[in-house]
């Protein structure tokens, strides 16, 4: 039987994803939740949630008259009236309410906005992950993982071998003998991994608010693909003139002087994968953000490594171009001339701000692949 | 002959050929020479598309030779409509990309000068970029005493 409490509690996770729903272009385009990112939740402000509040009555403001009154008396109004001290804010007051969401709520939300459809992984689920259950019973381990039935059984076990247990007066008490505790097995079990290769350009022309939609971007295409993949492995690769693999960290924060050549990111994307991503293993999804200014005859050298070692493998290649102040726009003009703008695995999208984002997103993860 | 009167005069040879280009401006200096595209000639201003520098005392020069030349063409040339400066450093290739630093932003979208300091050659061109189209090369105005002095400023930036 469900608790009047939990029927609440649905309701008002009901009307906050509803919340959620009605501003989610704000929230995607504005990043306002990402930072406020824990392992699972994430927390979103909302500033338009009506919390059900009590409603005082007017206990103490006067009432009914009584006695015989005088005409034109008015009925007590409470505490005297007049001007107070200070005057009115001109400001509207905050009323922002912190709510934590899940990940996969809050993936299921932007599929259902975005009509994403879901992906179907391509291939067998092939790689092995281990995976921890508790289903076994040691007679070591942690007082956290004490099994208390199981340890009493053991009492009752040894009280009635020994001959001490009572049937008349049921006492039980363990010794340390006696104790139970839960423990883990492994298991393998198989399932469908994927891998993200971000790859952006720190070039000198790409500047903290290019990084900032990037950043965005990336973190919704991963909320996307986490809800569709049980194993999900993200990989980092920036680049100006010369690329090379860092973390998270790194990524969003680094701003190189150097000179800029997409093609030295796609050599390293194509040894990671090389090394550690088999296509036959891995569903490959790449993202490559750049201001579209390539310098020389690398546009050439990217495209041939572009079409022999990374599309061949890959679920999807995304390409971004973020509007910079400078960049020459010239690289997405590139990727249409050798791929066309209708090619079944590279998706090309313009994101001219942050209001582009939720466009993009929508560009890069429409094809369900 | 020092550079103005070299310049002055082949200003003046290649207006009377025509008002509006484009006419190829060359002009061998002591140390290198100067090659320019015009679009435009009157007495006071001309626009070039093209304007390079080239010469034979970057040939052998590194990146750090390219970088303090860079700095000083940013320190000199305060008289365009933006400060240059340098946005992007290619060590392998041995380049100095220097840009319009703010870029000048507006309706139209985004224009900028370009300068690519290269072992033997300095080059600088104005872009124009409309918002989410690419970019392409436009005219930059200038008076002739401003080209004149651009082009003191790259011999002496190079000596």
């Amino acid at each position: 039987m469900s608790l009047k409490i939990d029927r609440d509690n649905n309701r008002f996770r009901q009307i906050v994803r509803g919340k959620i729903r009605e501003n989610l272009r704000r929230y995607v385009n504005h990043g306002e939740m990402i930072g406020r990112k824990g392992r699972d939740l994430v927390s979103i402000p909302l500033p338009q949630l009506d919390i059900p509040h009590f409603r005082y009555g007017q206990n103490g403001r006067g009432g009914v008259g009584q006695g015989e009154g005088e005409e034109g008396q008015p009925i007590a109004r409470g505490d005297g009236e007049g001007e107070g001290t200070g005057q009115a804010g001109s400001d509207p007051g905050q009323h922002i309410v912190e709510v934590d969401v899940t990940l996969e709520e809050l993936a299921e939300i932007l599929g259902s906005e975005l009509e994403l459809p879901r992906i179907e992984p391509k291939g067998t689920d092939q790689i092995q992950q281990e995976k921890a259950r508790y289903r076994s019973i040691r007679r070591v381990g942690p007082e956290s993982l004490r099994h208390f039935k199981r340890t009493y059984v053991e009492a009752m076990k040894r009280q009635v071998i020994e001959g001490t247990y009572n049937h008349a007066s049921p006492r039980v008490i363990p010794i340390k003998g006696d104790r139970r505790y839960r423990s883990w097995e492994t298991t393998p079990e198989p399932q469908a991994n994927a891998v993200i290769i971000y790859m952006m350009d720190v070039s000198g022309s790409m500047t903290d608010e290019q990084k900032s939609i990037v950043r965005t971007e990336a973190f919704w295409i991963d909320t996307w693909l986490r809800s569709q993949y049980d194993g999900l492995e993200r990989r980092y690769i920036i680049h100006d003139a010369a690329a090379k693999e860092v973390d998270e960290q790194t990524f969003y924060h680094t701003r190189e002087s150097g000179g800029t050549r997409i093609s030295s990111a796609y050599k390293v994307c194509a040894k990671l994968l090389d090394e550690s991503f088999s296509p036959d293993d891995w569903n490959i999804y790449l993202f490559q953000f750049s201001d579209g200014d390539n310098w020389g005859e690398d546009s050439s050298k990217a495209m041939d490594l572009l079409t022999k070692a990374l599309v061949p493998r890959s679920n999807l290649f995304c390409y971004g171009q973020v509007e910079s102040p400078y960049g020459s726009g010239e690289y997405i003009g590139s990727l249409e001339a050798a791929f066309g703008q209708t090619h079944e695995k590279v998706i090309l999208s313009e994101i001219k701000d942050k209001d582009a984002i939720f466009e993009s997103i929508k560009t890069f993860l429409g094809k369900g692949k | 002959m020092t550079i103005k009167p070299q310049i002055h005069t082949e200003l003046n040879r290649l207006a009377s050929l025509a008002a509006t280009g484009p006419h190829a401006l060359c002009i061998d200096l002591v140390d290198g020479r100067l090659e320019a595209t015009l679009t435009q000639i009157d007495p006071l201003a001309c626009a070039f598309e093209y304007f390079s520098y080239k010469t034979g005392k970057l040939a052998n020069a590194t990146v750090d030779q390219l970088k303090d030349i860079a700095n000083t063409l940013s320190t000199r040339l305060s008289y365009l409509l933006e400060s240059i400066s340098p946005i992007e450093i290619d060590d392998e290739a041995c380049v100095v990309q220097m840009r319009s630093n703010p870029p000048q932003k507006d309706d139209d979208g985004t224009r900028y000068y370009e300068l690519v300091v290269t072992r033997g050659e300095l080059n600088l061109c104005r872009y124009s970029r409309p918002s989410g189209r690419v970019r392409r090369v436009v005219s930059a105005n200038v008076t002739r005493e401003v080209f004149e002095r651009l082009v003191e400023d790259f011999v002496a930036a190079v000596a």
